[in-house]
């Protein structure tokens, strides 16, 4: 490779902190849920970048797989998200509090 | 033929097993019934087979009873010289006895459990008259110990009773633990339990050893005979029912003690040392105990401490090496003083069930068969010349003197001291109770008392008065008897013989008119204090409360208050506490607000992620 | 792919993420996360993945955040805003920037056959191959997964009063 594996990894890494921090630092819904496809499209970057240096179909398998979860995660999170909009006309999470039994 | 031999203490057992399985359904004379007949059957075993126990005797080896690596307890008995009349003793005893009580117990509402316990206690006592090895005989040991305290609690719902019943045991439980110490110490240093065994290897045993295995054996039988100084069970047994004190606490389990120290005599007398506190022991109780029986009030107990006195004699015998005199006394004693006690049961029936013989008199006039019993009795036990008593009585004092040496001989005048104030006694017991006028008003209800009451009373007056017969002085027919077995007595000239049994006689006499001074019209003046002191034992049992039950009291106090409130309750309270702390910490992680999820899960996420590194780190 | 080539599409991607979390308007956000993304493509399609990084862009960019701003927008109309400033468009301007900037040094620098980061390169029909032969269990799960999540959607983005279950 013309880059090395470990650059790349790299650049994998800081999406995957950009997108955590993102989902743990922002108060509305929305954005938790976009913290998440940026942590999930980091991981596949790290697949697919294992997959060209090992020669191996393996990971660009699981990056296909993983595009279907995630797709059906922000499926059913937007409709939460839709759902919690409803009934408390405010995406924010610090309104959230009654998930205790 | 060696199965015949365990037919003796089987037979009351099996009666007791009859008696507790089938009790209830049968009539209500039943219980007495079975029990009298099994006793009395064992009692016919045993005397058939006396002629056989002479010499080697017989043996019967049932089962092994316990076995491990190198050491086997057998089911072993053995009919020997000197298991042989003690077992026909107490066999014939027990069956006058049962007699007396299947009438004195017959309208008791727990009369089954009484006769099943009665008979139990006869096969655990012919248990340790007949066993050949000291573990089998600490079997009936404890089973003695334990239908004693079944018996003299017999009516518990009186705490006074039960209370007795507990001292009994607890007392006597005492002396178990020495004699179990010395069972043990004897099977780890000689190999075995088995007694002919142990006798004969006793010369091997070092003296320190045998020493401490003398004192040992003393002390188990001081419990089990309420001896000094475990004996303030005795007078308080008296709660039980009079067969009860006529069995247990006359002619059977308070001779236990001095058997055994018969049976393990030549053990004993390896060291000297041992042997004299035997016979002090013994001495000193007999003194203890006349004095105190001089000055109780109520019939029983001046019975209880007269058989302490008189096992104090056995043990006084068996100290001096005389196993022939000690038996002999014992057999002797256990007629004449079982005869009294059951007397006395019909004393007090006849007086109203008072059994303050300082209320009684005038008896005589109202009952004279039971004046001329009584009579019998009591001068076998003062030792009246002549009278099975006397005979006894004086086999003891002639072996404490020819055992020679300044110790024995102040023994000697002990035994002499004790035998006037057990003539003063004995004969103000006679007085108070049968002559003079009647002090207290009869029952306005007295029960007939049954013809099965009084039948039994009259074998054994004929037993005491003859039994000297058994082995008169100067080379008897026990002593012959038990060579096998025992030592012979020294031979003692016939002057000192003679000049013994007139001093004995002078003492009866001058114990009689000392008492017919004192006791003769009127009834006890006012209790001086120092009367009082020997009425209550010479405060024994406050010595014991002070020494024992108070600080033993005050460490469970103690325990109880300490340890297991505030150390261990304490302790569990606060690890309960601790950990209610920690989970009520820890729920407020979980409060519900997604915000603090997020967070979790996050920080989480994070640490397996560094974990993940960790682990495939290679720098 | 020549080195500079990546690095820009990697700075590309970094500048729009970061722009893309710290926004206050939401459909501002799903626009520079779009940015973002076609820059990774670019990086999968260098490294030997061509059609993943078509999926990428299909899928990931033009489905998953199109719904975003569906439902933004179902949500939160945003009313036409006034004429914006030109300093607005600072910010998606250098993206685009970045972008063909990545472009034309992928094309202009290193002109070889080897166009990717790696001389890897799996044709779509081995990685379907890969995908449905090898994975296939992998594959029915997903498919589950997803119909799962359709039913939870529906469900959970029902109104009151829309038709319940059939008794």
């Amino acid at each position: 490779m013309s880059v090395p594996l470990e650059h790349v990894l790299l650049l994998s890494v800081a999406i995957f902190a950009i997108g955590l921090a993102c989902a743990l630092f922002r108060r509305k819904f929305l954005f938790i849920l976009l913290g998440v496809e940026i942590m999930l499209n980091a991981a596949g970057l790290a697949l697919v970048a294992g997959s060209a240096v090992w020669r191996n179909p393996e990971g660009q398998v699981f990056w296909m797989l993983l595009a279907a979860i995630a797709a059906a995660e922000v499926a059913v999170g937007l409709s939460l998200l839709i759902h919690l909009h409803r009934r408390r006309h405010s995406g924010d999470v610090d309104e959230l509090r009654s998930l205790r039994g | 033929m060696d199965w015949v031999l365990a037919l003796i203490p089987l037979l009351p057992l099996l009666g007791s097993l009859a008696i507790v399985l089938g009790g209830r359904r049968l009539p209500a004379a039943a219980p007495g019934i079975i029990a009298t007949v099994s006793v009395a059957a064992s009692a016919a075993v045993a005397l058939l087979l006396l002629p056989h126990a002479a010499g080697e005797g017989i043996r019967s080896r049932l089962f092994v009873w316990l076995s491990s690596e190198g050491f086997a307890a057998p089911f072993g008995l053995v009919l020997d010289p000197l298991s042989a009349p003690m077992a026909a003793m107490v066999t014939v005893v027990s069956a006058l006895i049962h007699l007396y009580a299947a009438g004195y117990m017959r309208e008791d509402p727990g009369r089954v459990r009484f006769f099943a316990l009665f008979n139990l206690f006869v096969f655990a006592m012919l248990i340790i008259v007949l066993a050949d090895n000291l573990a089998l005989l600490f079997l009936g040991w404890e089973g003695v110990g334990f239908c004693s305290y079944a018996l003299i609690g017999f009516w518990f719902r009186e705490p006074k009773n039960a209370a007795a019943g507990q001292k009994a045991f607890l007392v006597t439980r005492v002396g178990d633990v020495f004699l179990l110490v010395a069972v043990l110490w004897l099977l780890s240093r000689l190999g075995t339990t088995d007694i002919v065994a142990i006798n004969a290897a006793a010369p091997s045993l070092p003296a320190a050893g045998a020493t401490a295995v003398g004192v040992l054996l003393l002390l188990g039988a001081a419990g089990k005979s309420a001896q000094l100084p475990l004996m303030t069970w005795l007078p308080d047994a008296m709660a039980g029912p009079t067969p009860v004190s006529a069995l247990i606490h006359a002619a059977t389990m308070v001779t236990a003690g001095a058997y055994l120290l018969c049976r393990l005599n030549p053990l004993l007398s390896q060291s000297p040392a041992a042997a004299a506190a035997v016979a002090a022991v013994g001495a000193l109780t007999a003194l203890y105990a006349a004095l105190c029986a001089l000055f109780q009030r109520e019939i029983k107990r001046v019975l209880a401490y007269s058989t302490m006195s008189q096992v104090g004699y056995m043990l006084l015998a068996a100290g001096a090496g005389a196993v022939g005199a000690s038996l002999f006394h014992l057999i002797v004693h256990a007629f004449f003083k079982a005869l009294l006690f059951m007397a006395a049961g019909v004393i007090i029936h006849r007086f109203g069930g008072e059994n303050d013989i300082t209320r009684m008199g005038g008896l005589r006039r109202e009952q004279r068969a039971l004046f001329y019993l009584f009579v019998a009795g009591a001068l076998c036990l003062a030792g009246a010349p002549l009278t099975g008593g006397f005979f006894s009585k004086d086999a003891i004092l002639l072996s404490v003197l020819e055992r020679g040496g300044g110790f024995y001989r102040l023994l000697f005048g002990v035994a002499i001291a004790t035998a006037l104030i057990t003539a003063v006694y004995t004969f103000r017991l006679l007085y108070l109770v049968f002559l003079g006028e009647r002090r207290s008003p009869p029952p306005a209800h007295p029960h007939a008392i049954g013809r099965s009451m009084m039948v039994p009373l009259w074998p054994l007056a004929a037993l005491g008065l003859l039994g000297g017969l058994g082995n008169l002085p100067g080379g008897g027919w026990l002593d012959g008897w038990l060579a096998p077995v025992a030592q012979p007595p020294p031979p003692a000239s016939h002057a000192a013989e003679w000049a013994l049994a007139a001093a004995a006689a002078l003492m009866v006499l001058a114990g009689w008119a000392l008492a017919h001074r004192r006791y003769r019209g009127a009834a006890a003046a006012a209790e001086t204090g120092l009367a009082r002191a020997f009425r209550l034992g010479l405060f024994a049992d406050e010595v014991v409360r002070a020494a024992l039950v108070r600080p033993f009291h005050a460490l469970a106090r103690f325990s109880r208050d300490w340890v297991d409130d505030r150390i261990i309750d304490g302790g569990l309270r606060g690890a309960a506490r601790g950990f209610g702390g920690i989970g009520a910490w820890l729920s407020r992680l979980a409060n519900g607000s997604l915000l603090r999820y997020r967070t979790a899960l996050g920080l989480g996420l994070l640490g397996l992620l560094a974990f993940a590194v960790a682990v495939v780190w290679r720098p | 792919m020549h080195p500079v080539a990546f690095w820009i599409f990697a700075v590309t991607t970094l500048a729009a993420l970061l722009l893309c979390v710290t926004r206050q308007n939401a459909v501002h956000a799903v626009l520079y996360l779009l940015g973002a993304l076609l820059a990774v493509a670019a990086i999968l399609f260098g490294l030997g993945a061509p059609l993943i990084a078509a999926w990428q862009v299909l899928v990931y960019a033009g489905a998953i955040l199109v719904l975003f701003l569906f439902v933004i927008m179902t949500l939160a109309p945003v009313a036409p805003s006034q004429p914006r400033r030109m300093r607005a468009l600072l910010g998606p301007g250098a993206i685009g920037a970045g972008i063909l900037a990545g472009m034309v040094a992928l094309v202009l620098l290193e002109p070889s056959d080897e166009r990717g980061l790696t001389d890897y390169l799996l044709p779509p029909a081995e990685l379907g191959r890969a995908l449905f032969a090898d994975a296939w269990i992998g594959v029915e799960a997903v498919s589950f997964l997803l119909l799962i999540a359709v039913v939870g959607a529906y469900w959970l983005g029902r109104r009151e009063g829309d038709p319940e279950e059939p008794r």
